[in-house]
């Protein structure tokens, strides 16, 4: 009974909040979009963080739906666009898979040239495949066993060796990770490509949302690239074989033993889509 | 980075926790820099049918 006398307060005072928010929120918006009208920096106001945390707030607080009846996400097939803004609704989508599916298959049957990656699959038998055996490839325990022992030396010695002053993008964060690829995954191939490949074939996926028709074309060149890269070295690591623990390695030992997934195309696609969603770590390329 | 240069107390401690070593406490810093600047800060889905 008290809880329930209680609720009625605590569900007053968070839409009085809500709102109290979102009003807030309005005269930030109004107060400093109109300075940087003037200024005419109003398309850096509305990219920054701090703004876009803003409009959200007033969203939550005004219209926690919002939908738009036309096609602003022109890489993805759709008719138009809701913002869903509120914490319970957001899982909820989340949660619905079969009302509300993954985006990312038709671009990454275009990197791979044919299949699907697991990250833009459904629930079903394609999905359970190959996440059941990349999972049995990259183990939970490489982690501590593999991972952040490698990642720890590395940038000790990088740091140790620096004299006092790095530059820490090139140096340290772009190192580590491509070390990663080469040593971890097994296929790093050269740091310039794989650099290259991997950090425009994420964009590609995850942040052209305007299908940039130019753009879109270098990637789907350098994702050609990726392929043939990693078809000639799946090949050359059959053909000479190594004792390394690594993905690649683990890959051949479940094709080994007739594991479904793991023809070479499989493992292919798979590396090709692990290596393009892993790299959000390096910088947008130059070309882009 | 850019939260926490934006956040002279915050990148302090993080920094202090950087020279003890204390990697759980600079994670922590870490992760909640990135929810002031998340890297992807929108989730997309396509609905199947209309809702």
């Amino acid at each position: 009974m008290i809880t329930a006398i209680l609720n009625v307060f605590i569900t007053i005072y968070q839409r009085l909040a809500l709102w109290g928010e979102a009003l807030v929120s309005l005269g930030y918006l109004l107060f400093g979009g109109a300075r940087a009208l003037a200024a005419g920096g109003v398309g850096d106001f509305f990219l920054k963080a701090g703004t876009q945390r803003r409009a959200f707030a007033l969203l939550r607080g005004l219209w926690p739906n919002l939908s738009i009846s036309r096609v602003v996400m022109k890489c993805y097939d759709n008719t138009g666009t809701a913002v869903v803004t509120r914490r319970a609704d957001v899982v909820d989508v989340l949660n619905r898979n079969a009302d509300f599916e993954v985006v990312y298959g038709t671009r990454m049957r275009q990197l791979t040239e044919g299949d699907n990656f697991f990250l833009g699959m459904q629930p079903g038998w394609d999905y359970t495949r190959d996440t059941s055996a990349m999972r049995l490839a990259a183990r939970m325990t490489d982690v501590a066993d593999i991972v952040q022992p490698r990642a720890t030396a590395l940038a000790d010695r990088i740091v140790a060796d620096s004299g006092g002053t790095i530059d820490i993008v090139p140096a340290l964060t772009l190192e580590v990770p491509w070390d990663m690829t080469d040593t971890y995954f097994g296929c790093g191939g050269t740091r310039e490509h794989m650099q290259q490949w991997t950090t425009t074939l994420f964009w590609y996926l995850f942040q052209d949302l305007g299908a940039d028709a130019e753009k879109g074309a270098i990637a789907l060149g350098q994702a050609a690239e990726l392929r043939d890269y990693l078809d000639a070295h799946i090949a050359a690591r059959k053909a000479s074989p190594t004792d390394a623990p690594d993905i690649l390695n683990r890959c051949l030992a479940l094709q080994s033993s007739d594991t479904p997934g793991m023809s070479d195309l499989g493992i292919r696609n798979n590396l090709l889509g692990l290596l393009s969603v892993r790299s959000r770590r390096f910088p947008r390329p130059a070309a882009l | 980075m850019d939260e926490l240069l934006n956040r002279p107390d915050a990148l302090a401690t993080a920094q202090k926790a950087a020279r003890a070593d204390d990697d759980a406490l600079l994670a922590q810093h870490c992760w909640e820099a990135l929810r002031f600047n998340p890297f992807n800060p929108v989730l997309y889905r396509r609905a199947t049918h209309d809702t």
